[in-house]
C-alpha cells in the first residue's frame, strides 16, 4: 500500500518550489519523463473490471517498464482523520513487451499520457518519500509522444507518495503531512479527491524564495 | 570409459577456446526421456537411477536440490458462456536460478514476459486471471567439469504427469549458437551411455525456436522459462 497527497501549482512558481525542495530534501533532483498507458480489463474478464497502469521510463538510455495497480482506498473514521489517502498499490518491473502481453490477456488501452518534470526521492523518518512535480500531457494519436500537449496549460501537478504497510501507515502519513506543511505557503497538498487549487500566498512566497537565491520570478 | 574421457577432454578444450562471457547466463538445454509406454513411478525411478549412473561415469559431483514450478493461469470469466477476447491460458514459471523473477509464456502469440517475483500478488489484486494446476520440476544438481546437470522428475498430481528430464548447462558460454556443437557432443555421449543401460526410450531435446519469441542469442532466464513451457506441452 501507499500514502499519497496531491496538489497543483502554477508553472511560474515551479522554479521556486524546486528551490524550496532542494533545501528540504537535500538530495539531487531527478528528471521525470514517463510514458503512461492506462489499461482496463475487457468485458467479462474478472468478477469486477480492473485497471492498471504501464509506465515506461523514457528518461533513461534503455527504457524500463513498470506495471502498477492502484486499488481501493482505506475508509473509515481512522482513515478520515488522516490528511493523506492510504490505498493499496502493487507494482512490478516488467519486460519491454508488457503492452503486447496485456493486450493478449484481454486488456484494452483506455488512454495514454506523457508526464514530464522532476522528482525528489528521500527518506524522512520511516517513510521513503517521493515528490514529483510534473506536467501531464495528453497524447492525441496512438503512442505519438512527440505530439503530446499539456492537459492543464500553465499548471503542474505535485504528488507526494510513500510506500507503507498495514503496520506503519500512520507513521508514514505523519511524516508526509509534516513534510507537506513546509510547502504550504507555496502549494496546498491534500487527498487526491480534495485537490483545492492554488494558494493565495504562492506568489509572495515564490518571490521571497527567488529573491533569497538572487533570482526573480515574473 | 576411454571414449568418455576423450569426449570430456574435448569439451574442456573448447572451454579454453571460447572463454567465459561475464555478466551473461550460461546456455542450457532441456531434455526429457521419451518412453514408448506410459511411465509409472517404478519405471521413472529406474530411468533416473540409470541416468545418475551414467553421469557418475563422467565423474559428476552432487551439488544439492533444486526446484522449478510451472503454473497455469486461466481467465476469470464472469460469464463462462460469453465469448471473451483474451488468452485462454497463460503459463507462469518460477525458476530456482532466478528467485527474484517470475516469467509468463503465452503461445500463441509466442511471448515471454519477465516480471518481479511479487507479480502474483498483483495478479491476485487484478483478479482477471486465476491460478490453476501446476507442475513441479525438481531433483538434484550435479557438477560435471564445465557442465552443471539437473536431473529430476516433472510431476503433477492433478494432471497425472510423471516424466524424467535433464537440464544441461554449459557454464563457460552464453551464446546459444556457439554452445550448440558442444551441447550436441555432450548429449551424444549421454545417449551412448544410456543406450548401454538397456532402458527403453531415448533423450528428446526440443528446439523452442527462440527467435520466434524475439529472444536473442545471449541466453537468459527467459530462455529457460520457454524451454520448460515447451517441455510441458510435450507432457500433456
Amino acid at each position: 500500500m501507499e500514502c499519497t497527497m496531491q496538489g497543483v501549482i502554477e508553472t511560474q512558481h515551479v522554479e521556486a518550489l524546486e528551490t524550496l525542495l532542494n533545501g528540504l530534501c537535500a538530495v539531487p533532483k531527478e528528471r521525470v519523463r514517463v510514458h503512461e498507458f492506462f489499461l482496463k480489463s475487457g468485458p467479462n474478464l474478472g468478477s469486477v473490471s480492473s485497471e492498471l497502469q504501464l509506465l515506461c521510463d523514457i528518461g533513461q538510455s534503455t527504457p524500463s517498464w513498470i506495471v502498477r495497480h492502484i486499488g481501493g482506498v482505506m475508509r473509515g473514521p481512522g482513515a478520515d482523520q488522516l490528511s493523506v489517502v492510504v490505498r493499496t498499490m502493487v507494482q512490478s518491473s516488467i519486460s519491454k513487451n508488457a503492452l503486447r502481453f496485456f493486450y493478449y490477456l484481454g486488456y484494452k488501452l483506455e488512454y495514454e499520457t506523457l508526464k514530464t518534470g522532476f522528482a525528489f526521492n528521500f527518506q524522512r523518518g520511516s517513510a521513503k518519500i517521493s515528490i514529483t512535480v510534473i506536467t501531464v500531457n495528453k497524447i492525441p494519436k496512438l503512442h505519438a509522444i512527440d505530439e503530446a500537449v499539456p492537459v492543464t496549460p500553465g499548471m503542474q501537478l505535485v504528488q507526494v507518495t510513500a510506500p507503507a504497510t498495514a503496520d506503519n501507515y500512520g507513521e508514514v502519513a505523519a511524516s508526509i503531512t509534516s513534510f507537506c506543511d513546509h510547502l504550504s505557503p507555496l502549494l496546498y497538498l491534500s487527498k487526491p479527491s480534495n485537490t483545492t487549487g492554488i494558494v493565495p500566498t504562492a506568489e509572495a512566497t515564490a518571490a521571497s524564495l527567488m529573491s533569497n537565491t538572487g533570482m526573480k520570478t515574473f | 570409459m576411454a571414449t568418455v574421457k576423450i569426449v570430456i577432454n574435448k569439451i574442456r578444450q573448447s572451454k579454453n577456446r571460447e572463454g567465459a562471457e561475464s555478466g551473461a547466463m550460461p546456455v542450457k538445454w532441456l531434455l526429457h526421456w521419451k518412453n514408448i509406454s506410459n511411465l509409472d513411478k517404478k519405471m521413472a525411478e529406474d530411468i533416473l537411477s540409470e541416468m545418475l549412473k551414467s553421469i557418475e561415469r563422467m565423474y559428476a559431483v552432487k551439488e544439492g536440490p533444486w526446484k522449478n514450478t510451472l503454473s497455469f493461469f486461466h481467465p476469470n470469466l464472469k460469464d463462462l458462456k460469453k465469448p471473451t477476447v483474451c488468452a485462454s491460458e497463460c503459463l507462469g514459471l518460477s525458476l530456482y536460478e532466478d528467485p527474484e523473477k517470475f516469467f509468463f509464456v503465452l503461445f500463441p502469440p509466442k511471448l515471454v514476459v519477465e516480471v518481479d517475483s511479487n507479480y502474483s500478488l498483483l495478479m491476485n489484486h487484478l483478479g482477471s486471471y486465476k491460478k490453476g494446476n501446476f507442475i513441479h520440476f525438481e531433483g538434484t544438481r550435479y557438477r560435471c567439469g564445465d557442465f552443471r546437470l539437473r536431473l529430476g522428475f516433472a510431476s503433477s498430481v492433478s494432471l497425472r504427469i510423471k516424466a524424467v528430464f535433464m537440464e544441461i548447462e554449459y557454464l563457460p558460454i552464453s551464446s546459444i549458437k556457439t554452445a550448440e556443437p558442444i551441447m550436441e557432443g555432450f548429449i551424444s555421449l549421454l545417449k551412448l551411455l544410456m543406450s548401454q543401460t538397456g532402458i527403453p526410450g531415448n533423450f528428446v531435446c526440443h528446439d523452442p525456436k527462440y527467435a520466434e519469441f524475439e529472444l536473442p542469442d545471449q541466453y537468459s532466464s527467459m530462455h529457460t522459462a520457454l524451454q520448460y513451457s515447451y517441455l510441458m506441452t510435450q507432457l500433456i
